[in-house]
């Protein structure tokens, strides 16, 4: 019996390290995301640091830093010209989420309407939250989750009838309300700072390595998928039970 | 708490804090609004009423990037130019009220009626500067220094309109000069450009470069056949990837002869452009040779004729007549 205890527990060990593997270097399920990441030399501007390994094409890249962003049709200037301060950290966001290839633990399959895949709650380091909240203190928006309830009627996003153009922190009064809301949790504010390695960062220097690689490793390895934890410990019971 | 509790306040004080106006950033305005209400209000209009008639036209002015009705929905920021327009508009209507010297209700009226007017003009000007003005660069991407209404900063926009600027083909002769022209009519207007690069684009080979500078203009002297090919024009910005990106895709032609053809009026000289086929060309040597040996064959028939009037002339017994000139009409032709 104490082998049987045995072989449980190296499973135990095994299945996490074997199941995170799964979700590193992996690119999410939707219509802009390529099937695998690869190295891209032609990516512009605020995607460049991506290049080694990006789940973005150079399109894709390119798409992402306009006013009027050709991926979803979703207009920044829905209250008047972003600050190009506030626009920059928009579009750092937008290169992460089309081009990071470490963002596996945190896909979940949406349900039916709408894309394959989501993102929920990848930690964003303090400083990043706190930054994209500073510098878009300045600009204007209606809404504090920009995911839904927008007037489509003219082809790109207006603010609804009874959303008035405030600034910022109005409707995101702290940067944590900021990284969280906005696209409805797909972001959280992780209480962690950079150096940690224990929260992604939405940018880096192109002339640096991903510093995301190593934290996605992290959190894959200890987090074993669910239905492979519950089948484990209902067998580790039954064993128990049959000693 | 406590940081919580300050950026609740920074929060709300973001809420409560007037949102400044477009002209209303210029120090003239603000400048024009304090004398009329230190120097014209106490001579012309009850002391009680001045703080309300106040409130009211700074109101009023600072209303003016209320434009709910515009067709493309005002973006918040305006242009130098168009910030000198409304602002130098703005100032000589004031001007105009305080010449008149009207007091009172008279004033009260006139002063809103003339807001009224000015907004109606700023609405206009905000119009054309979002129509033509904003972003004018058709393709590629152009920085431009635009005013925020909100918090009257001036910041460089990015415009981004295409990664690049299209393709071009450029048919040249032999011999002449190969001109690739990257300026576009907005590169003047843009900021924070850097410099001009062109480069020769191989196969698969990697790009060399042609040169680098502030010229706009390449210009290749007395073209060869190789080079023909494509190449790529670049102009740099200083922060973020390239402003325009040209590419041209260059001809040789064969080189081009100038025909020269006799003046049919006085006055006008027409010389015709041909490339020369081959088989026109002549050999210098052979033109030559051809004329002399047609000068030979007229000499002797010259000689034959000459001789034989000559043998008439004996038989009859008289004197050798000269001989006679001959007239020249002798076709020359070739």
């Amino acid at each position: 019996m104490g082998r049987w205890w045995q072989l449980v527990l190296r499973l135990w060990t095994v299945v996490p390290i074997w199941a995170g593997d799964e979700l590193l270097d992996v690119c999410m399920n939707t219509k802009h995301h390529k099937r695998e990441p690869g190295p891209e030399d032609q990516l512009y501007d605020e995607c460049t640091p991506w290049k080694d390994n990006a789940c973005c094409t150079a399109s894709t890249s390119w798409e992402a830093h306009l006013d009027v962003s050709l991926l979803y049709n979703f207009s920044l200037i829905h209250c008047g010209l972003m600050m190009p301060g506030c626009e920059k950290h928009f579009i750092q966001a937008i290169c992460f989420y089309e081009c990071s290839p470490n963002l596996g633990p945190w896909i979940r399959k949406m349900d039916l309407a709408g894309p394959g895949e989501r993102i929920l709650d990848v930690p964003l380091c303090q400083e990043d939250c706190e930054q994209w909240w500073e510098d878009c203190r300045t600009s204007y928006t209606c809404k504090s989750n920009w995911h839904g309830d927008w007037d489509w009627s003219r082809g790109k996003n207006r603010c609804p009838a009874r959303a008035v153009c405030h600034p910022f922190p109005h409707y995101f009064p702290t940067p944590a309300d900021l990284c969280e809301k906005i696209w409805s949790n797909s972001f959280k504010a992780s209480p962690e700072g950079r150096n940690s390695g224990r929260c992604l960062q939405k940018w880096f220097e192109p002339t640096q390595d991903n510093p995301n690689v190593a934290v996605a490793r992290l959190f894959a390895s200890t987090a074993p998928p669910w239905e492979v934890s519950y089948s484990l410990l209902a067998f580790s019971l039954y064993l128990s039970f049959l000693s | 708490m406590g940081p919580q509790v300050a950026l609740l306040v920074a929060a709300l004080a973001g809420c409560l804090l007037p949102a400044r106006s477009c002209v209303t950033c210029d120090r003239r305005v603000v400048a024009a609004l304090d004398a009329l209400e230190k120097e014209y209000l106490p001579t012309h209009l009850a002391p009680e009423r001045h703080r309300e008639v106040m409130e009211k036209i700074r109101q009023t002015v600072r209303n003016f990037r209320d434009l709910p009705d515009l067709e493309d929905t005002f973006m918040g920021v305006i242009d130098e130019a168009t910030m000198e327009t409304s602002v130098l508009s703005f100032l000589r209507s004031v001007r105009l009220i305080r010449n008149s010297d009207v007091a009172d209700d008279t004033f009260v009226k006139e002063f809103n009626w003339m807001l009224t007017l000015e907004k109606a003009a700023f609405r206009g000007y905000v119009t054309r500067f979002q129509r033509e003005d904003f972003c004018p660069n058709k393709c590629g991407t152009m920085l431009q220094l635009l005013i925020w209404c909100s918090n009257c900063k001036k910041q460089l926009h990015v415009c981004r309109k295409s990664r690049d600027c299209g393709v071009r083909q450029i048919n040249v002769h032999e011999t002449e000069d190969l001109i690739l022209d990257c300026e576009l009519d907005w590169h003047k207007l843009s900021q924070g450009l850097t410099y001009y690069s062109f480069y020769r684009v191989w196969g698969s080979n990697p790009e060399t470069l042609v040169s680098e500078g502030k010229r706009p203009t390449l210009i290749k002297r007395l073209v060869r056949p190789e080079d023909a090919g494509n190449y790529r024009c670049e102009l740099g910005t200083e922060r973020s990837g390239p402003a325009t990106v040209i590419h041209f895709e260059v001809t040789v032609l064969p080189k081009r002869v100038i025909e020269e053809i006799p003046k049919s009026n006085p006055g006008t000289q027409y010389q015709r452009f041909r490339s020369l086929k081959p088989s026109e060309c002549l050999n210098p040597k052979d033109a030559l040779r051809g004329f002399l040996f047609e000068m030979l064959i007229w000499g002797f028939v010259f000689l034959i004729i000459a001789a034989s009037r000559r043998r008439q002339g004996l038989g009859r017994g008289e004197q050798v007549p000269k001989v006679p000139k001959e007239k020249a009409t002798v076709p020359w032709h070739k």
